[in-house]
């Protein structure tokens, strides 16, 4: 390798290229934050839903309570037992065993009493009793 | 874009353009190539967090007495003065020449520190000698004489590895 002078030297020194350096370690904490901001949107997301499937179930069953009337408590519609009979009539033509159980369990009593009866309970309930 | 991503940006656009030789530079002084890459990643994670380079006047030459103090805090703390060995290639050579780079790795390895900074500095760095001469707190002649000096130096013992190459007797 002749070097006859000290530019030429350089010259040749000059192609030897410094070697490239890593990427600086600064995307991983963009792309964690990314993540965080992603996190918190699907969470804020899956709230907004649970609530509104929550509101939207509780708000139907809801009953509005007249002033005047008293609340419901006796049976005006006798309730019928389950026999043996019904119960396997109802496996039988029930869509899914789970829906057989379903039918099989116990209803919520849409019983009222009379507009000109009251509840002796919801009577006792208006008046304030001192102990 | 606010002002911290333009000057993010800035900086990140300043490790593009001269990341590589401040990593060779830092290498000619630690000896390992990932030891010069964590100091000089440490002068830029700390330029991102602290703010700008505006108030640098001379960006270049700044980075690389940054990148000086980095490599000899470190070494400093570490109280390692062990002699220079080379881990790993500097250089991505020209023709593949491996060999070549080796050569000169080993060349100017055997160079006195004060030499080699400014040989890097001035070839690999661009720096003039005033610049040169002010980061290492010197005068710009003495940074030339070095220069030459070690520049016939670094090519006589590149001439003669060469020679003992090509004459194995």
């Amino acid at each position: 390798m002749p070097i006859p002078d000290d530019e030429r030297f350089e010259h040749y020194l000059k192609q030897f290229r410094p070697l490239l350096p890593d990427a600086l370690p600064i995307s991983t904490p963009q792309r964690a934050r990314r993540y965080w901001v992603f996190g918190l949107w699907s969470a804020s997301a899956a709230a907004v839903i649970i609530l509104g499937v929550i509101g939207f179930r509780v708000i139907p069953s809801r009953v509005p309570r007249q002033p005047g009337n008293p609340q419901p408590v006796g049976l005006t519609s006798p309730v019928r037992p389950l026999t043996m009979r019904d119960a396997n009539s109802l496996l039988a033509t029930a869509p899914s065993y789970k829906s057989a159980l379903d039918e099989m369990a116990f209803h919520a009593r849409g019983s009222t009493v009379p507009k000109d009866q009251q509840s002796a309970v919801a009577v006792l309930s208006k008046e304030k009793i001192k102990l | 874009m606010d002002r911290t991503e333009g000057s993010r940006g800035d900086i990140e656009f300043l490790y593009r353009q001269y990341g590589a030789a401040l990593v060779l530079f830092a290498s000619t002084i630690t000896g390992e190539r990932s030891r010069a890459q964590d100091a000089v990643h440490q002068v830029f994670l700390k330029l991102i967090a602290n703010g700008d380079l505006s108030r640098a006047q001379d960006k270049k030459a700044y980075l690389f007495a940054c990148t000086r103090n980095a490599v000899l805090n470190e070494r400093k703390f570490q109280d390692r003065h062990e002699p220079l060995e080379m881990d790993a290639a500097w250089f991505s050579p020209p023709h593949r020449d491996i060999a070549g780079e080796r050569n000169l790795r080993r060349a100017l390895a055997a160079l006195p520190d004060d030499q080699r900074e400014i040989v890097v500095l001035h070839i690999w760095g661009d720096l003039t000698f005033a610049q040169i001469a002010d980061l290492l707190s010197i005068n710009s002649n003495t940074a030339a004489s070095r220069y030459r000096y070690a520049l016939g130096k670094l090519r006589d013992e590149m001439s003669a590895k060469e020679n003992s190459c090509a004459d194995p007797r």
